[in-house]
């Protein structure tokens, strides 16, 4: 055995691997196979489900949905799980944030989504919504016109709050999971053409605390999505035919075929709405194929919101989506009857591919040639200096450098939820549009031919490019153009006859004698083709006739482009060929102003409505009184000059004394700085014409600058109010108004002037606004039926130097109104001042600001409700008992100095029988609140015992708890000659506050307290001394030892709470010298 | 004697073979995990996988055949059953589910099964379950409301079929089988205010068709507005000077008339010539497939087309203006009731009015065979071959 070789244990690797081998039994071959079989097995099963859950359903995104596709999302998702789960591991839901959305809902309930009750879809649930460092109520439904939004991991859904409460200013939005940051891109981008464009962001969604994904923030458009837009409520048609298996089977899909597929989003709830609605109408012009329909069809639409409109969605490259089957929404504006387009659902694609023609609306609004010249001006300027793409690239980046994580982690899970797109590939979309746009800018080309013919030449012209060109000056080769005269064919009847116009020729200096110029250009308008997918350049033919040169010459066009400026390309045309009909309607078809001259003088007797047309002007001489048949009217949408004078009034009456004329009205800006002095207006009666209500006697729709002076307007019959400005800016002095019907002046999303006026006896309101933000100054306004002032709707008048006797209440102030009401005089009235929320949708009471008011002899002096706040200062009367003790906390000269008064001395509370107007002072720095998804406290931070720092409404609130807590920011003041730093602010239970300047050369406190009451705020008025700073801090501290009881029943500490509205930093006041001599 | 061996139990092979077998189930798992790693494999297996899905999926259909086939054969004892388990676990659970379609039909041969064995409330109940299922559905209301008058009506017309019917024509309001029912519940009862008003929206109501205009080789479609108004239509045809041949309308549909037209001639480049519009002379129009019927031009089928005479100067022709009027359908009987409820009303000028804007059927088959040849009448539809 010695001579054996010793054994020798083989230690390679092949061996390792054979012992092992041989080691191996079945059993644990299975078991090590178990895993991956396992995992293969589940991985299929999920998939199996993903897809046989997309079988439910028959839609473009279940019928792209595979089971290898489901197979491979799912294996790419458990790929990336590490990843992902540590992404989400780092994010907080509680994080400050004012995007983030924090969803509260029980698994149970949530999943509900899923397992709906049969027969009924998307149910609305019950769930709740943090909001800040308080929670609300709300129901939530899923949303979404295809299965993309409810089948995969991350359903789109729709949020609702109550009534009474808001989410920062939305009752209800919509949380879409699919292209989230391209889709944000091009609806913001929508903002920035001035179009009433609903609100959207990016949103980081957390459900239960864990985050659910990235969400497009989306409001929903209603009646409420008009309000900050400052429109009034009028109908929203929408139109939504969409492949959801909710449509109307076996009908006309198209939604510019059938009126019927088209309901309302929100309502005009006014009677003269029900009458025939306007959508049909629409319709009907959209389908005709004469120039008359077009014609009236944009007079139904605003041109250039539909340049606007085209231009932004050319330039993020999806002009289809708002198509015949889906994504129509058209607002009806009630001052105008004019409608207006909402964007909705925008994507952002290459234009270069086009995936369907034009809707038909479209189409037909690009067959008016000023349309297609005017977006592509709008695109000029935009790619000019590439400002259209730098305005991308900064949302993109902010989006990115906010959200990029949360993005991040969602682009870990495509494929298990839909795409959220990425800025790389935004940019590159955006970067092709611009390039082909430009393309389209550089295609200019005009066909160009002279002919003489017997008494002249024929200039014939065809523009062939996607822009078209003015016809600057003419040049003359052969000869020279001596007394040479321009027509256009502008009737296009072929020959030169006198209806055709002349274009005055002038020489050129530039040119010598061999070029004239044009006094003013011919523009040449592109005429676009849009009935195949692609828009393509068309063609429209002009015809011009030139005399008076000598025969032989050679006539050469001096052309440039609409877009650039710059020489366009000319092409020569074959004499005696065709000319083509235009691809779109011949611009010179359309009506052109007359600008005519009408005069009514003397004895006038109108038996039928008369209508200025925009560009004429109306001319009523001193003395003349009109005598209006019943339902009569004046509308002008032209300017109108009324100047009577104190013994030659001009009248305006009705010719029965029972029936009411209609209504005297200025309609649109044409009749902008119309003048009115020394009128009478009585016995009017409002009307309904060419379907805009006239809610007045006196109405001003749309229109600037008008001037009411010593105007008495009285014994108004039926109409609602005397007096009635929409959306118009007037000013109103030195009138008298008797025995208004209901208000005497109401102002609806308008503002002007409202001065030294007398209003008596007003069946309703002595002045009404909605929205509106004049100044009413010196008025006396006596014995109304309801309100001397009812302010409501977001309005912020400036009310000063008033006397409001014997009305039902004085004034009213409502729905996030915020007045500033300064010396008046309240007395005798049912209640003095009341506030409250009269229509939810605003979200919330008024804010009146009263400052050395007077309130006398009033029943109540003052009511208020839950919603509404007030900041007091030198006002008597005001407190239950309605004493006239002032209550006054600090010196207000600088309010003075703000809104440009220069009072008497000895200044007190009430009416100032002596004042002048000065030039209002400009605040150094100023800062007030808004609550929105953008930031959460604007700029300030909190330390110490601050456990709450939030915008909330219309103020930053501050709450501090055990401790003595700070909240500062930082400012960049320099005061050389020191200044006044004013802080509009309430609070309770606060030990001590006080605010803190700070800078290089130290810091400065000021201590001051805030009174008890939450909802009664004042100015603590602070004198800064010279110097900078840099530093803005209040520091607060709570009263020791206070608790309450919580909504679970548990008793918890109460802490201190201090509500900021705002603040103002005005310079010292200089030395102004008074008409009385006294200084201040 | 030698005693027999056992025979080696499968145990005993397995053993034997252990290892052999651990083998191959580690290849089978190895090929497992590289079909799901391989790309190009996997998609192909799962392709076919997903082909057997599908057919499994399908299932919903196979037993609605089933169940249409029972229907069929007039089994209905056997059918309603069926149907009915089917019902209880058909996928589509509402409009918005893509078996929507074949729900409706399931839902519709119930009824039918139930109503066949007699048992007239289920088959009601299911009917109004129908509609209900896809109230956008109009011809839903329209199937409950022929039920209703089925089952429900007596010596008159069924209120639940009155509903049924403006319930159609609320979703489609030129609808005019629809009308017909409508109309009928009231012309029972004499209530001639109801008929007329309800005659005045179903013409009023908003329908667009595009008709065909051709002349030579050029063809263009024109949208016109449905309600027996005169409508100017004003489309581009050039055609070079000289040319003479028909302009032709095609109304496969809806009754037509042409009211007046006229020819804009065109104009050559550096021609100087007066372009003034023609008339159209319309004394010679000549129909094809198309008879005479009130104002109006009838179609007998999808053919009918109208023929209108031009002839070109020296100039051409640039564009053609028309001033048409297109009908909606409406047969002869049904107009004549309406026609007397007018006259009972004696409004004349409401007639007169109606009868302006009325071209009628010879009968309620031509005009509803007239409804079926529109293309968007058949969306909706349940196609098996569709799935």
């Amino acid at each position: 055995m010695s001579g054996l070789p010793p054994y020798r244990r083989e230690t390679g690797v092949g061996a390792r691997i054979h012992r092992l081998w041989s080691r191996v039994r079945f059993r644990d071959a299975f078991l090590a196979s178990l895993i991956p079989l396992v995992g293969l097995g589940l991985l299929f099963a999920a998939s199996l489900d993903d897809y046989l859950s997309s079988r439910d359903f028959d839609d473009w995104y279940s019928r792209e949905q595979s089971l290898p596709l489901a197979f491979s999302a799912r294996a790419k998702a458990i790929v990336m799980l590490p990843k992902s789960l540590h992404l989400r591991d780092a994010f907080a839901a509680d994080a400050r944030d004012a995007g983030v959305i924090r969803l509260e809902v029980p698994g149970q309930r949530w999943d509900s989504l899923e397992f709906e009750p049969p027969g009924v879809w998307a149910p609305w649930l019950n769930g709740q919504l943090r909001y800040g460092t308080t929670t609300m109520k709300v129901r939530f439904r899923k949303r979404g016109d295809n299965s993309v939004h409810w089948l995969t991991d991350k359903r789109s859904i729709t949020v609702r709050t109550p009534k009474d409460e808001f989410y920062k200013s939305f009752r209800a939005f919509g949380l879409s999971g699919k292209e989230v940051l391209t889709s944000y891109l091009a609806n913001q981008l929508g903002h920035y053409f001035g179009l009433v464009t609903p609100t959207t962001a990016v949103s980081p969604v957390f459900l239960n605390n864990r985050f659910y994904g990235t969400y497009r923030f989306v409001e929903t458009v209603d009646e409420s999505f008009l309000r900050p837009f400052d429109r009034m409520p009028g109908n929203i048609y929408s139109g939504d035919a969409a492949e959801r298996g909710e449509y109307s089977k076996g009908v006309t899909r198209g939604l510019f075929a059938n009126a019927a597929l088209w309901r309302r989003a929100s309502k005009n709830d006014r009677w003269t709405s029900d009458t025939v609605r306007q959508l049909p109408l629409l319709l009907k012009d959209v389908a005709g194929s004469t120039f008359e329909d077009h014609e009236r069809m944009m007079n139904r639409l605003d041109r250039g919101e539909f340049s606007r409109l085209l231009a932004y969605l050319f330039l993020v490259g999806d002009p289809y989506h708002m198509d015949g089957i889906h994504n129509q929404l058209l607002y009806e504006d009630p001052s105008t009857q004019l409608l207006h387009p909402i964007p909705w659902d925008t994507r952002l694609l290459p234009l270069g591919h086009p995936e369907k023609p034009l809707s038909p609306l479209f189409r037909a609004v690009l067959r008016d040639p000023l349309v297609a010249d005017s977006l592509m001006r709008i695109i000029a300027r935009r790619l000019d200096g590439d400002g259209f793409l730098k305005t991308a690239d900064s949302l993109l980046r902010a989006t990115e450098a906010r959200y990029g994580s949360y993005l991040e982690y969602d682009r870990l899970r495509v494929g298990l939820i839909p795409s959220v797109g990425n800025a790389d590939d935004a940019r590159s979309v955006l970067r092709g549009n611009a390039k082909l746009l430009r393309q389209w800018l550089a295609s200019d080309e005009i066909a160009f031919a002279s002919t003489p013919v017997a008494g002249g030449t024929v200039l014939d012209f065809e523009t062939r490019g996607y822009v078209g060109a003015d016809l600057v000056g003419l040049s003359f080769e052969g000869g020279t153009p001596g007394a040479a005269t321009l027509r256009l064919d502008a009737n296009l009847n072929g020959i030169a006859d006198a209806a055709d116009p002349i274009v005055a020729l002038r020489p050129d200096s530039a040119g010598g004698s061999l070029q004239r110029r044009l006094a003013q250009p011919v523009t040449l308008y592109p005429g676009w083709e849009t009935s195949q997918a692609a828009v393509r350049a068309g063609h429209m033919p002009y015809r011009l006739f030139l005399s008076g040169v000598p025969a032989g010459t050679r006539v050469v066009p001096m052309l440039v482009s609409r877009a650039t400026g710059k020489p366009v390309r000319v092409v020569p045309w074959t004499a005696g060929a065709l000319v083509r009909e235009g691809t779109a309607w011949h611009p010179w078809r359309f009506s052109q102003p007359s600008h005519r001259l009408h005069r009514l003088a003397g004895a006038v007797h109108l038996a039928e409505t008369l209508k200025i047309p925009a560009g004429d002007t109306l001319v009523i001489e001193p003395g003349t009184t009109i005598h209006l048949a019943p339902d009569v009217s004046i509308i002008s949408r032209g300017l109108v000059l009324a100047r009577g004078t104190s013994t030659q009034p001009i009248r305006m009456l009705a010719d029965s004394l029972t029936r009411p004329w209609g209504t005297f009205a200025l309609q649109g800006h044409g009749a902008d700085s119309s003048i009115f002095t020394n009128v009478e207006f009585a016995t009017g009666g409002g009307a309904l014409i060419d379907r805009i209500e006239y809610t007045g006697m006196v109405n001003v729709h749309r229109g600037d600058g008008s001037v009411w002076d010593h105007i008495y307007f009285h014994d108004n019959l039926r109409s609602d109010d005397s007096f009635h400005a929409l959306h118009s800016r007037v000013h109103i002095t030195n009138s008298r108004f008797v025995n208004a019907n209901g208000d005497a002046i109401d102002f609806d999303i308008s503002n002007g002037d409202i001065r030294d006026n007398v209003i008596e006896h007003s069946g309703n309101d002595g002045i009404d606004l909605m929205t509106s933000t004049p100044s009413i100054v010196n008025n006396r306004i006596s014995g109304s039926g309801d309100k001397g002032i009812s302010i409501g709707e977001a309005s912020q008048p400036f009310i000063f130097n008033n006397v409001i006797d014997s009305c039902l209440i004085g004034i009213e102030v409502k729905d996030r109104s915020e007045p500033l009401i300064l010396n008046n005089r309240l007395t005798r009235n049912g209640t003095g001042l009341r506030e409250r929320r009269k229509n939810w949708r605003y979200g919330g009471g008024g804010w009146a600001t009263v400052a050395q008011t007077v309130f006398e002899k009033n029943k109540v002096p003052r009511a208020r409700d839950l919603y509404s706040r007030l900041t007091l200062n030198g006002v008597s009367g005001l407190d239950s008992s309605g004493s006239s003790r002032v209550v006054s906390t600090g010196d207000i000269a600088w309010l003075y100095r703000l809104k440009g008064i220069a009072p008497p001395t000895n200044v007190g509370p009430g009416v100032l029988p002596g004042w002048t107007p000065v030039a209002p002072e400009l605040p150094i720095d100023e800062q007030t609140f808004k609550d929105d998804l953008a930031r959460v406290s604007d700029g300030w931070s909190m330390a110490g015992g601050v456990n709450r720092l939030e915008k909330r409404r219309d103020a930053l609130v501050a709450e501090v708890q055990r401790r003595p807590g700070t909240i500062s920011r930082r400012v960049k003041w320099t005061v050389p000659a020191g200044g006044t730093l004013v802080l509009e602010l309430s609070g309770h239970d606060l030990a001590s506050a006080r605010i803190v300047l700070s800078g290089p050369a130290g810091s400065t406190a000021f201590p001051f307290s805030t009174g008890g009451d939450l909802a009664t705020a004042r100015f603590v008025t602070v004198a800064v001394p010279a110097g900078t700073y840099d530093g803005l801090s209040i520091e607060i501290e709570p009263v020791p030892g206070l608790t309450k009881v919580d909504p679970k029943g548990l008793t918890v500490l109460r802490g201190g709470r201090l509500d900021l509205r705002g603040f103002r930093l005005l310079a010292a006041a200089a030395t102004v010298v008074t008409p009385t001599g006294a200084r201040q | 004697m030698v005693a027999s061996a056992p025979a080696p139990s499968l145990l005993d092979a397995f053993r034997r073979h252990e290892r052999r077998l651990a083998a191959l189930w580690l290849a089978f798992t190895l090929l497992l995990t590289l079909v799901a790693v391989l790309k190009p494999v996997r998609m192909r297996v799962l392709a076919r996988v997903q082909v057997a899905v599908d057919w499994w999926d399908h299932r919903w259909e196979r037993r609605l055949a089933e169940g249409e086939a029972l229907v069929a054969a007039g089994r209905y004892a056997q059918a309603a059953p069926y149907l009915a388990r089917l019902d209880a676990t058909f996928p589509a659970r509402h409009a918005r589910y893509g078996r929507d379609k074949e729900r409706e039909v399931l839902l519709a041969l119930l009824a039918r099964s139930y109503e066949a064995l007699g048992h007239k409330t289920l088959a009601m109940h299911t009917w109004l379950g129908l509609s209900k299922f896809d109230s956008l559905n109009y011809r839903n209301h329209v199937a409950y409301a022929h039920a209703a008058e089925r089952l429900r009506g007596g010596w008159a017309e069924a209120p639940e079929a009155r509903d049924g019917y403006a319930h159609a024509l609320r979703i489609l309001p030129s609808h005019l089988p629809s009308l017909r029912g409508y109309l009928k519940f009231f012309l029972d009862r004499g209530e001639f205010l109801t008929v007329r008003q309800a005659y005045q929206t179903y013409l009023d109501a908003f329908l667009l068709e595009e008709f065909s205009l051709s002349a030579g080789d050029t063809s263009v479609t024109v949208l016109v507005l449905v309600d027996g108004n005169p409508h100017d239509i004003e489309v581009a045809i050039p055609r070079p000077a000289g040319w003479r041949g028909d302009l032709v309308i095609a109304s496969p549909t809806y009754p037509l008339a042409i009211e007046a037209g006229s020819v804009v001639p065109a104009v050559g480049v550096g021609v100087a010539a007066v372009r003034t519009e023609r008339p159209i002379e319309l004394a010679s129009v000549r129909a094809e497939h198309m008879v005479q019927s009130g104002p109006g031009w009838v179609p007998t089928d999808s053919t009918g087309t109208l023929h209108i005479p031009v002839v070109t100067d020296g100039q051409g022709m640039a564009r053609v203006r028309l001033r048409v009027r297109a009908f909606k359908l409406m047969d002869a009987k049904l107009w004549g009731a309406v026609v007397q409820s007018y006259r009972n009303l004696l409004d004349g000028p409401g007639l007169a009015d109606a009868t302006s804007r009325t071209a009628p059927f010879g009968t309620a088959t031509a005009s509803d065979s007239a409804f079926d040849r529109l293309g968007w009448s058949h969306g909706g539809r349940y196609v098996p071959s569709n799935r």
